[in-house]
């Protein structure tokens, strides 16, 4: 295991009745990173969390969480980790402050002051002695994070957590995730169908298909936009030959280009553009997330 | 020495925790309450019912009574004309031996409205607490599954097998508390309904050709003795199939059936050789107490170790389905 890594996969395979759910998932998080996981139904990406979590038994391969592994000294390799699923997972007829206290107890022993802390930080101090079963998903979810903050998690797994959010909630938890990736040095891996959510957090994504994890890509360095150029004079001569800094180009209006290329090429898309005479009106860009997860694993059947 | 003993403290400390964490969620459960409550009106109801019924002893001239009970009784058994089970005649033979040491040592019988037949008949009530005590058993373990809190139990930086065992020291308290809570609670409801001064008398009862004098409190106590590890039986078996089953309903009346049939059918296949080897059979703790022995060398201390070795097992299995189950939920 590298130096900065908490959480090192390797050559992970599951089989579940017989049927190989996961097959060969190798992949690390380093500290203070952000991964995303991606994938349709079925692909695997729960089934790795729950392999993590130890819901699930592995058949092959070595999980480490901070040079501990999984097999050996399952207390402490579970120490620094957090995990919050997609189902609601917390005593309903308790309230928020006795499940923290529940859980954080087994531990390390919480003062009453700790606890409210951590709800506050998580915006949740005003629900707190209320029961769980009054919760809504997004404050169960914000329970998860406390829980992970007084526990003192150093990695954050999130299995599908903007499942049942509103947008508001959506960017509540959004904002969340990256205050405590800057503010307590957490990383989190986070698995959802929300492309654009999960991209907007991840350092890196990894793309899951049938068991396997097709891509793994860092999105600063490699992720392109989809810019959309609106051209007054545009002709049908327009294409890659015309601007060979971009990835792509097709025509998608009458006067309106869609061009792919990294963020920062676009000044000199544009530069190239007003060269060769062409009177760019407007410009609009979009992470072609949905493009690239599209093009590597396809329509989302599952084999 | 010191620093073993703190070593040995932490290395338990979560299964401690969880251990309050279980009774506290009992505590808290509204079914916990509820069973409380029925346990109190069945106390009640059962009071009011024995007060309701004619009395049976003539306590003025008790020793009258009991003459005639031994008259009643020889003439009985010495009649031909009378077909009777064995176990009736042993019955018999019991009550004749007791009512001569009443008689010799001058100890009135007790009467039915009293507090001492009151706390010697509640085995009537156990069949309710057992029911109820299951319902509170399997929860332990169902609802977990219910509310999918187990996924993130296991995430506590606990072992799976302390997980279980602190699930099976809280089954075990639970089971202990409510046998406890039944004895206290029957000797206050008694003392409210009948005269709590016969609370010092003594009660003489017959099993394994022995006749045992005890004070009331303490035949009453040691019926509840027995009754704990009935429970404990009727609870493990309860706690295993919640786990490999993982429903509520079919380990509750599993652990319900296995108490209320079993008695029937102990009577029913006790002449089968292995019967008394069975876990149904060694719950029936009513006859070391009626002095009724249905199989030779059977005692007391033979069931609770039957008992202990049957909830040894399902435990057993118990932790190995938990220890290897993928959790999907």
């Amino acid at each position: 295991m590298n130096m900065g890594n908490c959480l090192s996969v390797n050559d992970l395979s599951v089989q579940i009745k017989k049927k190989q759910i996961l097959s060969n998932i190798t992949f690390n998080v380093c500290e203070g990173e952000i991964v995303g996981l991606l994938g349709p139904n079925g692909s695997g990406k729960t089934t790795t969390i729950k392999t993590m979590a130890g819901l699930i038994k592995k058949c092959t391969g070595h999980i480490e969480s901070f040079g501990v592994s999984i097999d050996y000294d399952f207390e402490n390799y579970i120490r620094h980790i957090g995990f919050a699923f997609d189902k609601a997972n917390y005593y309903p007829t308790e309230s928020g402050y006795d499940n923290l206290r529940f859980f954080s107890n087994v531990y390390r022993k919480c003062s009453k002051e700790e606890i409210l802390q951590c709800a506050s930080e998580v915006g949740l101090n005003k629900r707190i002695f209320d029961k769980v079963s009054t919760y809504s998903f997004g404050m169960r979810q914000r329970l998860n994070f406390a829980k992970s903050i007084l526990t003192s998690a150093k990695l954050i797994v999130l299995d599908e957590p903007f499942n049942g959010i509103d947008p508001a909630g959506i960017v509540e938890m959004r904002e969340l995730i990256l205050r405590l990736k800057k503010n307590n040095g957490i990383s989190f891996v986070i698995s959802s169908h929300l492309l654009n959510e999960v991209e907007s957090v991840s350092d890196r994504l990894l793309f899951y298909k049938n068991g396997n994890i097709l891509r793994d890509i860092t999105v600063n360095n490699y992720l392109s936009y989809n810019h959309y150029i609106g051209i007054a004079n545009l002709d049908d001569l327009i294409n890659t030959d015309t601007l060979p800094n971009c990835e792509s180009l097709t025509k998608v209006g009458e006067n309106t280009v869609k061009v792919t290329c990294a963020e920062n090429k676009i000044g000199e898309v544009l530069s190239l553009l007003h060269k060769k005479g062409y009177i760019v009106t407007s410009v609009s860009s979009k992470k072609a997330i949905e493009d690239l997860y599209l093009g590597t694993v396809g329509g989302g059947q599952i084999e | 020495m010191d620093k073993l003993s703190n070593s040995s403290l932490k290395k338990h400390r979560s299964v401690r925790i969880l251990y309050l964490n279980e009774l506290k969620k009992c505590v808290n459960a509204k079914t916990t309450f509820a069973v409380f409550l029925i346990i109190i009106v069945g106390l009640v109801f059962f009071a009011l019912q024995l007060n309701s019924q004619p009395e049976q002893v003539d306590y003025d001239n008790a020793q009258i009574f009991l003459q005639y009970e031994i008259d009643s009784i020889n003439d009985t058994l010495n009649d031909p004309s009378i077909g009777m089970s064995n176990e009736m005649r042993e019955s018999y033979l019991n009550t004749l031996k007791i009512d001569k040491y009443l008689l010799e040592h001058g100890i009135a019988p007790y009467k039915t409205h009293s507090i001492t037949n009151y706390l010697l008949s509640l085995n009537n009530l156990f069949a309710l607490v057992v029911m109820l005590s299951v319902i509170v058993v399997s929860k332990i373990i169902t609802d977990e599954y219910k509310y999918s809190t187990l996924n993130i139990l296991i995430t506590v930086p606990c072992k799976r097998y302390k997980i279980l065992l602190s699930k099976i020291l809280a089954m075990i308290t639970i089971c202990i508390s409510i046998i406890l809570s039944l004895y206290l609670m029957s000797i206050i409801v008694g003392a409210l309904f009948f005269d709590a001064g016969e609370l010092s008398s003594v009660v003489v009862t017959y099993s394994n050709n022995v006749l045992h004098v005890r004070s009331v409190i303490i035949e009453s106590l040691l019926n509840n003795f027995y009754n704990v590890f009935t429970l404990i039986g009727c609870a493990s078996l309860t706690l295993m199939l919640s786990i490999v089953l993982k429903s509520g309903i079919i380990s509750t009346c599993a652990g319900i059936c296995v108490y209320l049939l079993g008695s029937q059918l102990t009577i029913a296949l006790k002449e089968l050789p292995w019967i008394k080897y069975t876990l149904f059979a060694n719950m029936q703790f009513q006859m070391y107490v009626s002095g009724v022995d249905l199989f030779d060398g059977v005692t007391p201390t033979f069931s609770i170790v039957v008992l202990m070795l049957y909830s040894l097992l399902f435990l057993m299995i118990s932790f190995i389905v938990f220890e290897k189950r993928n959790v999907y939920e």
